[in-house]
């Protein structure tokens, strides 16, 4: 039996995932982060051209500098790339717990699958088995009736 | 067999986890431990010998290993969903002497505490019905 787990439930309503689209680029948050990644990658480029002046002027040493820099305002940029696409939700707090929470959930489903498959396989093996387990099921199922009757 | 050589799931993450924590730790002793050879040994030696070799060559070493370091910290402290704030002075951490060893070892307490919830034990009553 394959394990099917429920689509990861988020807590955005339908409304505003269709505005989600402009949101991530628009919101305060994202506003912030790119005057944040601009400021950054020309602060990156400014310390570029200074150790190719530095480099120019007789410090080799410069040029190794000057290829740092870009390295810099790459990772600027992903950072920012991936400060736009977070969830919110999935992040804190939260976020570890919804992931303890799905992990939870995939393992019960394995766990249920595989002790079904041990029990079919035994009770294939022994038709006396399943005969035995047949009969529990009744027996609880007359018990369920039971007390239900008797309440 | 057991049930962990099947269950795709938490343990994969757990263990894409414990490895870019592994990942992580190696990157901040190195660049922990280069930024207080350049502090402690090469600037007192450019400062007081004018002897430029030793924030040279460190310099430069923690310069491109602390980009590495960027991308460890930044992967890991993602995969622990860190909020942004903590991220970033775990980031930061690695341009102060001795701050980087500081986050590393919260971090690994972190993923201590938080890695037994990811990956829920497989070993579960599978056959009590039988």
């Amino acid at each position: 039996m394959a394990g099917t787990i429920e689509p990861r439930q988020t807590h955005v309503s339908e409304k505003q995932r269709v505005e989600q689209p402009r949101r991530t680029w628009t919101s305060k948050r994202a506003l912030i982060s790119h005057a944040a990644v601009l400021v950054w990658c020309i602060g990156c480029a400014v310390a570029c051209r200074w150790q190719i002046s530095v480099a120019e002027s007789g410090d080799a040493l410069g040029w190794v500098y000057s290829v740092m820099w870009p390295c810099f305002a790459v990772f600027g940029l992903v950072f920012w790339w991936f400060l736009l696409h977070d969830d919110p939700e999935a992040l804190g707090r939260r976020g570890l717990r919804r992931l303890q929470d799905e992990s939870q959930a995939l393992v019960d489903v394995k766990q249920r699958a595989r002790s079904e498959e041990i029990i079919n396989q035994a009770e294939e093996e022994d038709p006396e088995l399943a005969a035995y387990n047949a009969y529990l099921a009744e027996l609880a199922r007359g018990d369920r009736t039971k007390s239900r009757g008797r309440r | 067999m057991s049930l962990r050589d099947n269950a795709a799931g938490p343990d994969q993450t757990l263990a894409s986890l414990h490895a870019a924590l592994v990942r992580y730790r190696v990157m901040a002793y190195v660049t922990a431990v280069l930024l207080i050879i350049l502090v402690f040994v090469g600037v007192p030696l450019q400062v007081w010998d004018n002897d430029l070799l030793m924030v040279k060559v460190v310099g430069t070493m923690h310069g491109y290993l602390y980009i590495v370091y960027l991308f460890a910290a930044f992967d890991l402290t993602r995969r622990l969903r860190l909020p942004l704030l903590k991220m970033a002075l775990v980031l930061l951490a690695g341009t102060v002497p001795f701050c980087a060893i500081v986050a590393e070892r919260l971090l690994t307490r972190l993923y201590d505490r938080s890695a037994p919830h990811l990956a829920p034990s497989t070993a579960g009553p599978a056959t009590q019905e039988t």
